[in-house]
């Protein structure tokens, strides 16, 4: 059967103008339950209310839980969140005279503020434990946005529910209202499918989606901002991360607010590893990677995107797969763009030179980062990937010292293969002419390696 | 930025992936460059696309020849072409880009040129940052970005005349009258390149543009699935006007009811006005808020030879007042009527000088019950007075209901009736107190005599 679409279809338009004939005579939307079990009977019973709350996993005890209820209306998920024992803020872009007199006669002590979804962040309303983001996504204009606004306050779980322009089973899109299309009413923009709804939870940066129910053209969607625990007795060896790095600069800082992404380098020993497996954390919060690339052998990369609301400072990457534990973590940086010239990144403590006391490192491996051969063609992209032996045991980038043709190039990263290997990046210096290159690495506490070679183009 | 010109943002795809852009891939890492640039000796540039294939991308579009004395803007730059192609048409060039492209540097270098440079997300531009500009080109950006319609909505507030938005489409263009829907791209479904997000249909893509504020979007032509749609932000002068211009009998904003306007919401201008055309449709109707023209959203008769029109609000108007107008197919534009955008407290105090008059309040009474001198309050109450002795030219923007020293700004004008008494209505604040009170109206330096009125 073909999927129905509400947008031109007469049957739903007269659905939602005979919903707004009722709404205009109840004056409520949500019936509200008072506490001598009288019952403001609004558009929607309490049943129905119940009903759609229990359609997801929402603790019964809410007891010293921060919950957000968006687009509140008049109130009935906000007080039964309250009722549970949880401490609520309810936002609404405009202000309801009916929530106002709720909250009166219930003795709410829910904070009501007007605030637009694109005014939520962590500074104008804190973070939630649970935010219930009921009947917006497809009054958005940027619904991704939205999205994303929400999963940087929830700590633990969104619980999402929308219009949807189908069952279940079309594809990947989005209707767009330019109008008043959607029944006939002019504050519409987005209608998702089923399977959309879901893609843009995930883009926005929860780990884990589970779609709950498709019912009369409306979903549910539970997103989650953890994977699941890892396995008590792990099945696999964990993965190795070699680095994770800004996919534009190669560099481990990132900036607040732009979009950017994170690219990992690891090694893991999973034969035909896929990316529903990959289980990547960003501190405590999971992220779904994006694009999962076997490099060669056991080597992958898997790009993701930075998670919304991070704040600025050092964060730990880690990953795991759904049967291993985890890897060992990774440092970025969330950091506003430094003033012109300053450093991008904070050195070690290793700055001041130390004697030599360690043997120099050997180099096992040079290439060409992109291309995995000597041979450098002289594309910007390109960058020199050395790989050595040293039985130094804390490095930074600070402490390695990478030379090309005798001059010190600044190492962009530095990672511990494991078993005294280990691989420093660096960029090309610039105007390199044809033919041969020494390259050769040292320690802080080492002499220089002996020489390996690369070849311009 | 240009369509398969990620490839050093994307993924480091694997020597031995069967991926059917493996050839382009291929070429265009061999060649580093995606722009040819011609340089001033006549020698190329060689990119992997050619001086022709730009050319032919430009031509999509109606760009003027001569672009001296205007500003241009060239968002997703990449290695530049359209950026120096604007200045050898004789615009100041800013070019932006998300990520330093060090082939424009150099290109720039060697032309000689003039152009800006600058490292931003499209999201993230504003006027306070980097101005205004007389074109805009919006070229192979729009499907990498996560929230389009908020990324139109920023170019169309940088531009005070033209933008030329290129982008890919997942159809040919052929039916317009197809369902505007929007592919999503959760990871590498398009090209294998991660960081395509969107893939508008042709009529989804124009009613985007549409719905961020340009007055009219033109489809100019879709090319192997790219559409080229020249968006304006100025509807066209009428000549010789035949028809009778319209008269605007109020302006509201369509959410709060009053005059006032945030640049930051989304919001809508509602547009009271007669005509004496009694077949209008959205065609006909031209509305503009200051210098910009923006397209009926609603129109609906409302009795007589009344109509109401929605607009958006178009984007980029400084803070301040602005005259809101309108036309109809061939008329003059009707009386204009002031609003406020963004208004500061200083601006809210500045008031139209006016002609002296002699106001005087016949009838006091709210628009629920119908008593004299008796208003009840609640929310969305207003107050209505019935006056005599304001001049012909009054529109309701000017006038002002004061309320024991309240100013309340009137939301709603009549004209005259038989008696030549007009009816003007204002919001009572939403936390009157019951009590008496004396209620008078203002139009300019004129004001009436106060007439009892009690808050029930």
């Amino acid at each position: 059967m073909p999927a129905q679409r509400a947008a031109g279809d007469p049957t739903f338009y007269e659905l939602v103008q005979r919903q707004v004939a009722l709404l205009s005579t109840k004056g409520w939307y949500h019936s509200i339950e008072l506490p001598g079990g009288h019952v403001i009977q609004g558009m929607i019973g309490v049943e129905a209310l119940k009903q759609r709350l229990a359609a997801f996993p929402i603790p019964a005890d809410l007891t010293g839980k921060r919950v957000l209820d968006v687009g509140a209306w008049t109130g009935w998920c906000s007080f039964e969140m309250e009722r549970r024992g949880a401490q609520v803020v309810a936002v609404d872009c405009v202000e309801f005279e009916e929530f106002r007199e709720a909250h009166r006669l219930l003795g709410s002590h829910v904070d009501y503020r007007i605030l637009d979804v694109d005014e939520l962040t962590p500074d104008s309303v804190g973070l939630f434990d649970y935010v219930l983001f009921f009947g917006v996504l497809y009054h958005l204009r940027n619904p991704l946005l939205g999205l994303e606004k929400i999963c940087a306050i929830a700590k633990d779980t969104a619980f999402v529910e929308s219009f949807v322009t189908d069952d279940g089973s079309a594809p990947c899109t989005l209707e767009f209202y330019e109008t008043n299309e959607l029944g006939g009413q002019i504050d519409n923009w987005f209608g998702p499918t089923v399977q959309c709804a879901a893609a843009l939870c995930r883009a926005a940066g929860y780990a884990r989606v589970d779609l709950e129910y498709v019912s009369e053209r409306r979903a549910g969607l539970t997103c989650r901002r953890r994977w699941e625990p890892p396995p008590p007795h792990p099945a696999e060896p964990p993965p190795q991360l070699y680095s994770a790095v800004n996919n534009r600069t190669n560099d481990i800082q990132f900036h607040p607010g732009k979009d950017e992404y994170i690219c990992l380098y690891f090694r893991s020993d999973v034969p035909g590893l896929t990316r529903d497996r990959l289980r990547i954390d960003i501190d405590e919060y999971g992220a779904p990677a994006l694009v999962l690339v076997n490099l060669r052998g056991q080597e992958w990369q898997a790009n993701l995107r930075v998670p919304p609301g991070l704040a600025e400072g050092p964060h730990q990457v880690r990953l795991r797969t759904a049967e291993s534990a985890h890897s060992n973590a990774f440092t970025i940086l969330m950091q506003s763009p430094s003033p012109r010239g300053a450093g991008l990144i904070p050195r070690g403590a290793s700055a001041p030179p130390a004697a030599i006391t360690e043997p120099p490192p050997v180099i096992y491996e040079v290439t060409n980062g992109m291309t995995g051969s000597a041979l450098f063609q002289g594309h910007r992209n390109e960058y020199v990937c050395c790989r050595f032996r040293t039985p130094e045991q804390s490095l930074d980038r600070g402490s390695v010292i990478l030379q090309i043709d005798d001059a010190d190039q600044p190492v962009l990263f530095l990672t511990d293969l494991g078993s005294g290997c280990w691989q420093a990046n660096s960029r090309l210096p610039a105007g390199l002419k044809p033919g041969p290159h020494p390259v050769r690495i040292r320690t802080l506490r080492s002499d220089l390696s002996d020489l390996a070679e690369i070849v311009s183009k | 930025m240009a369509f398969m010109g990620e490839i050093e943002a994307a993924v480091h795809l694997p020597p031995s992936a069967a991926d059917p852009n493996r050839r382009k891939l291929e070429e265009l890492a061999r060649l580093g460059w995606y722009h040819s640039i011609e340089l001033p000796d006549g020698q190329v540039i060689p990119g992997f696309q050619t001086i022709d294939d730009s050319r032919r991308r430009i031509g999509q579009f109606p760009v003027p020849s001569d672009l001296r004395g205007k500003r241009a803007l060239d968002i997703g730059a990449w290695d530049g072409w359209f950026t120096f192609e604007l200045e050898r048409r004789g615009a100041r060039v800013l070019a932006v880009d998300s990520t330093s492209v060090e082939r424009f540097r150099i290109a720039r270098e060697l032309l000689g040129s003039q152009a800006e440079y600058r490292i931003d997300d499209v999201c993230r531009l504003s006027p306070a940052k980097i101005g205004y500009f007389d074109i805009v080109m919006f070229l192979g950006v729009l499907y990498h970005l996560k929230h389009p319609m908020l990324a139109l909505e920023k170019v169309c507030e940088l531009s005070t005349d033209m933008v030329c938005v290129e982008s890919f489409v997942t159809d040919d263009g052929a039916d317009l009258a197809a369902k505007p829907v929007m592919e999503f791209y959760e990871t590498t479904e398009l090209c294998g390149q991660f960081d395509n997000w969107v893939g508008p249909n042709t009529a989804c893509l124009l009613a985007m543009c549409r719905s961020a504020g340009f007055a009219r979007v033109q489809l100019e032509s879709v090319l192997d699935h790219r559409a080229h749609i020249a968006c304006y932000r100025h509807w066209p002068d009428i000549d010789s006007p035949q028809e009778p211009a319209p008269y605007l009998t109020s302006v509201e904003n369509a959410t709060t009811r009053d005059r006032e306007f945030s640049s930051t919401n989304d919001d809508y201008v509602a547009i009271w006005f007669k005509s004496p055309r009694a077949d209008l449709t959205p065609a006909d109707v031209f509305p503009r808020i200051g210098p910009y023209g923006s397209h009926p959203v609603i129109l609906h008769r409302t009795g007589g030879d009344g109509w109401q029109v929605n607009c958006k609000l178009p984007p980029g108007l400084p803070p301040g007042w602005h005259a809101a107008t309108l036309r109809t197919t061939d008329s003059p534009w009707a009386n204009p009527v002031r609003i406020g955008v963004d208004l500061s407290a200083e601006q809210r105090r500045q008031r139209p000088a006016r002609a002296a008059c002699d106001i005087r309040v016949a009838i006091v009474t709210d628009g629920k019950t119908w008593e004299r001198n008796l208003v009840h309050t609640g929310l969305g109450s207003c107050i209505s007075l019935w006056v005599s002795g304001l001049p012909e030219s009054a529109a309701r923007d000017g006038i002002a209901v004061w309320l024991d020293g309240d100013d309340l700004p009137a939301t709603f004008l009549s004209e005259p009736d038989p008696q030549g008494l007009r009816q003007i209505n204002a919001m009572l604040p939403s936390g009157a107190l019951p009590g008496d009170y004396s209620v008078s109206a203002a139009f300019g330096d004129a004001i009436s005599a106060p007439v009892p009125v009690r808050l029930a």
